[in-house]
């Protein structure tokens, strides 16, 4: 017995020699027994796994990602389950994965690495990315007149975007802009409101900060936009007014940075007085900037059109419009949440059938897309008066047409990271913190840097 | 020679047959590392290869092939490229920060447990357990901590009537808020080594020391220390390098952020190699990455070496 | 008995061994010594105690309603308790796969790992054939590659024989372990060779010296780098992250690092995610956390 034998109180529970590893492997075989049981329930092909055929899904799955994370999410649950009532031949196996970067690097490592999802959503903004190196099934129009889906059922400018080569990359599902949400009950105090209870539209800088000084008079925050830890809202403040300006920011694939200084350093200028002013507020992050206007301590809130369900669920007295025509003519930064079929190592005409029919089945159901905020693609129910009817939703209906896009580029879109350091900059101008030379600078360099990476695509 | 010549032909025989097994011994032997060697060489002398020679190309994650010859232009825009050089910082100041208490507080800690006779095990239990918990895991617990408003930190916080920073949304004390999880999540490691380091240390000693007078605190300082001098050296070095290649804890509760401030090399490589599908870019970042690796290992290496010899 | 003993016996003991210094000043600098000494044990049971906080706060979420996980400020209490966090975990996810896919690999992993790497380390022990110092030295300096460093051309390696997303893809790579070879070389070394010659002189061969004669003699070893490879294994997330790409084949670490649970508010259905995706090794840990901290202890002391 030396000083190392451990005593027998610090051996822990169940040490002690040939019985614990009698119990270990007995607890070892009573949870591989369990996890091969729970493994055999299923349709899970355990085969499949070593053999890389298929993915492990069988001939009636039907694989779906997306990534819809935020209060939209739940309306697709809504749509996916209703495929799957009125679709019982088909197993819908539907996954949410991360939104930006994590979700385009994963669906561009699987397709190229055989095995990807046979439905997809994907941002229009983000085609640029998947759609040079053929990692998107190219869709006829034929094939699509098959399924009930012509191009004249969709909004023009969201499908057009999408066609390329006389090919339909992706089936847009919704537009979904940059807006102004207002609190009714606020903006009456302060006399803003017109006969119908409605804010009228501003027009012009001086007309937006007028209103903001008044609102400041009866709210501390008149407007709340979130920039902490997001960077796709500064982006889509600063690209909308910057957009309304007429200036266009990259050319030629992005292998070009066209951006305007005068009216870059112009729209920043404008920010960063809101900022020193007071009248905005942008110390929070996204769910942050949701509760102050949830909490009626701010009278405006710019983002998108997706926390339309928190306010309704709480009955806030508040309504919707379109982003204010600040810099000249009433476009909005947008995205649309489209459809794809990624490109399969090998044709498969029977699951590209059953996702058209998914597809089609789905935006039959926009009407339960629209409640959570999207303006639809589909525009049998987008010109539907129960979409009219769908208040404070369709008060934005028209931006749709007039909806700006991210710039086209591989290394652009929703989530990116061109929208990434933009944003950062940005951000840093809302709370007053970065000089808007300073941030036109960064902004600059970044996007230059971007442009002379090697195209991958 | 001489004795074989006058081996008798009966041993002549047996030792025909020694000298055939020895052969087929030697085959034995090389067919035993072949496996491993197999393997090997698949899987981490094939890829440094390959490491080297994309990094010489600009090759893509979803175009096929090895894209066009771009010789030291990927090393040339790497040395210019300011996010990359942040990201080692990142990763060289998590280094510093976070090896300090993770060699000294479960020193600390196995000092004053080894004195404890009883109940080791629930020191034990409270240290280590974290350290076999995966990543993920991890993540949830202290995104969940983290949580601003609703979670226990921010809770704690207002109990004391103090106003709660952004743990993980200000670019300044996020990667001190990931320092703290990984603390917490790795301490047990150490602890461990030095408990068994502690018990190495012959008792003797100690006795021969208190029968000499010397107080305990004395004792801690003059034998203790000095004789876990081997184990802190090991602790240091596997702590740093284990550092140099962060990503799990970072990648899963900041992604980098926010704003990239907490963005390790490792993530930067999986970033440009990934998500921006520039294969060959990543592979010349991640020969950089190796080298300062490797001069670390061989500083280590030079280390232990003069260690053993005093 | 003995051995507990001398360490708190120092007070007296060295009263007796110095009579120069007036007793009374010596025993109350013990006192005083004994005084920080407890008070420094109680720090360490206090912080021990704290770091269960976590783990603890994690349960405890687990088990509430979702709404009451938003409460402010946060609180302990458990009103209405239930564990349909935990069913739904099963129902929202493909936690059940993941488990499967994660028993698969690790198993396949550390049975590999330990056939392999015994082996090689038996050859280059016992072995004597050409080039033998050569290919130690090429295995030795692997044990500084770090394989973090390889993700990418790794991942590439494996995408163009079409293996990603298969388990070849999450098994083969974490199998060579040169720093296993090395153990095992060094603990066969330490195994005198005349056991085995006694039995090679009776005509064994390679396979049954190794196999029925050293095998058996280093199974501390052996299950040191079992139990090693297997937590390591079962916890690696980055390489699984990047070979899994779709979900029915990650690995539980990769499945609930990657994949979003539900929308909405889901805290308590992620902690109980949390304490699913830790059970296995929770209990791993329980039944052999003797040999796991030896394990540990090893790696420190080759």
């Amino acid at each position: 017995m030396s000083a190392n034998t451990p005593s027998p109180h610090d051996r822990g529970i169940g040490a002690g020699g040939p019985p614990t590893r009698r119990r270990f492997l007995a607890a070892a075989g009573t949870l591989a027994a369990a996890t091969l049981a729970a493994g055999c329930s299923g349709t899970y092909d355990v085969v499949t796994g070593f053999t890389g055929t298929d993915s492990g899904a069988g001939k009636s799955t039907l694989v779906y990602w997306n990534l819809l994370t935020g209060g939209d999410g739940s309306h697709m649950v809504e749509m996916e389950s209703y495929y799957t009532r009125t679709h019982p031949g088909v197993n819908l196996e539907s996954t949410i994965l991360t939104w930006g970067n994590p979700y385009y690097t994963k669906l561009a490592m699987a397709t190229r690495s055989g095995s990807p999802p046979d439905v997809a959503i994907m941002h229009l903004s983000r085609i640029p990315e998947f759609g040079p190196p053929g990692l998107l099934t190219p869709l006829s129009l034929d094939l699509l007149a098959e399924h009930g889906m012509e191009p004249k059922d969709f909004t023009p400018l969201a499908f057009n975007r999408a066609h390329v080569g006389g090919h339909q990359l992706a089936i847009p599902l919704d537009t979904h802009p940059f807006v102004q949400y207002y609190n009714t009950k606020l903006c009456k105090k302060a006399g803003l409101l017109d006969g119908s209870g409605q804010l009228p539209p501003v027009t012009g800088p001086a007309a937006l900060l007028a209103m903001l000084r008044k609102l400041k008079k009866v709210v501390a925050t008149p407007v709340v936009c979130d920039q902490v830890d997001d960077p796709a809202t500064p982006w889509r403040l600063f690209y909308t007014l910057y957009s309304q300006g007429g200036g266009k920011v990259l050319a030629d694939d992005g292998k070009k940075v066209v951006l305007d200084q005068a009216l870059a350093t112009k729209v920043l200028a404008f920010i960063y007085k809101m900022a020193t002013e007071g009248l905005i507020s942008a110390n929070v992050d996204a769910a942050g900037g949701t509760a102050v206007f949830l909490a009626s301590d701010a009278a405006l809130y710019w983002e998108g059109e997706w926390e339309v369900d928190v306010f309704q669920t709480a009955k806030l007295p508040f309504s919707m419009q379109p982003f204010p025509a600040v810099f000249g003519s009433g476009v909005a930064q947008a995205d649309s949440h489209t459809f794809v079929i990624p490109r399969q190592p090998s044709a498969n005409p029977e699951k590209i059938s059953m996702a058209l029919t998914m597809i089609r089945t789905l935006l039959g159901q926009s009407l339960v897309w629209a409640e959570g905020g999207h303006i639809p693609a589909w525009l049998p129910v987008r010109t539907s008066a129960a979409y009219k009817k769908l208040k404070p939703q369709s008060n934005y209906e028209s931006v749709a047409d007039r909806a700006v896009y991210d710039p086209l580029a591989w290394y652009s879109g929703s989530g990116s990271d061109m929208e990434n350091y933009a944003g950062a900059a940005i951000g840093g101008v809302m709370t007053g913190s970065f000089s808007p030379q300073a941030a036109y600078q960064e902004m600059r360099q970044s996007f230059e840097a971007l442009s002379k990476e090697t195209v991958p695509v | 020679m001489t004795t074989r010549a006058m081996r008798l032909p009966a041993t002549a025989a047996r030792s025909r047959t020694r000298q055939a097994q020895r052969r087929r011994g030697n085959v034995s032997g090389l067919g035993f590392l072949t496996p491993f060697l197999v393997l090997y060489v698949l899987f981490l002398i094939l890829p440094l290869v390959l490491d080297v020679v994309m990094s010489l190309f600009n090759t893509s994650l979803v175009l096929p092939g090895l894209g066009r010859f771009a010789g030291l232009g990927n090393y040339g825009e790497l040395f210019g490229d300011s996010r990359f050089w942040q990201a080692m910082w990142h990763t060289i100041a998590f280094t510093l920060v976070s090896t300090p208490p993770l060699v000294l507080i479960p020193l600390f800690f196995a000092i004053v447990v080894n004195r404890i006779r009883r109940r080791q095990w629930f020191f034990r239990l409270a240290f280590f357990l974290p350290y076999i918990l995966p990543s993920a895991v991890i993540a949830l617990i202290w995104l969940w901590l983290y949580e601003p408003g609703y979670g226990l930190i921010d809770g704690f916080f207002s109990m004391l009537g103090l106003g709660a920073p952004g743990w993980l949304s200000s670019p300044n004390l996020a990667l001190y808020s990931i320092v703290i999880v990984t603390v917490w999540w790795t301490i047990g490691f150490n602890f461990v080594l030095y408990l068994a380091g502690l018990q190495d240390i012959p008792r003797d000693l100690y006795e021969a020391a208190s029968i000499d007078g010397a107080s305990r605190s004395r004792q801690t300082w003059r034998i203790t220390l000095p004789m876990l001098g081997r184990t802190t050296t090991l602790v240091v070095v596997l702590q740093i390098i284990a550092s140099l290649k962060i990503f799990d804890q970072i990648y899963l509760i900041t992604a980098g952020g926010p704003n990239y401030a907490t963005r390790s090399a490792i993530e930067y490589i999986y970033d440009t190699g990934f998500t921006s599908q520039r294969v060959g870019y990543a592979s010349a970042a991640s020969l950089v990455l190796f080298v300062v690796i490797l001069v670390v290992s061989f500083v280590w290496l030079a280390l232990i070496q003069r260690q053993e010899r005093v | 008995m003995a051995i507990k003993a001398p360490l708190r016996r120092t007070g007296p003991a060295a009263a007796v061994s110095a009579p120069a210094a007036p007793r009374g000043a010596v025993a109350a600098a013990n006192w005083r010594e004994s005084l920080f000494r407890r008070a420094v044990t109680g720090v360490v049971i206090a912080l021990a105690l704290v770091w269960l906080v976590p783990v603890a706060w994690t349960l405890d979420t687990s088990i509430k309603p979702e709404t009451s996980t938003i409460i402010i400020p946060a609180t302990w209490k458990v009103s209405g308790p239930t564990l349909s966090a935990y069913s739904a975990v099963f129902s929202a996810t493909d936690l059940g796969r993941w488990y499967l896919n994660s028993a698969i690999v690790t198993v396949i992993v550390t049975v590999l790992t330990v056939i392999t790497t015994s082996m090689a380390g038996y050859a280059l022990s016992r072995g004597k054939f050409r080039g033998k110092g050569f290919l130690f030295a090429l295995i030795l300096a692997g044990i500084m590659i770090p394989p973090q460093a390889l993700i990418v051309p790794l991942f590439r390696e494996l995408q163009s024989v079409h293996l990603i997303n298969t388990y070849w893809a999450l098994i083969l790579p974490q199998v060579p372990a040169p720093i296993s070879v090395f153990i095992f070389k060094k603990v066969f070394d330490g195994v005198p060779v005349e056991i085995e010659q006694a039995a090679t002189v009776d005509g064994a061969g390679w396979w049954t010296a190794y196999a029925r004669i050293a095998l058996p003699l280093v199974r501390p070893t052996i299950a040191a780098v079992s139990i090693f490879t297997f937590v390591w294994t079962w916890n690696n997330f980055l390489w699984p992250f990047l070979a899994a790409t779709s979900p029915t084949m990650m690995t539980i670490p990769v499945g609930i690092g990657t994949v979003v649970s539900g929308v909405g508010v889901v805290n308590a259905l992620q902690m109980a995610s949390a304490v699913l995706g830790a059970l296995p090794l929770v209990l791993v840990f329980l039944f052999a956390q003797r040999q796991i901290v030896e394990g540990v202890a090893g790696t420190g002391l080759k």
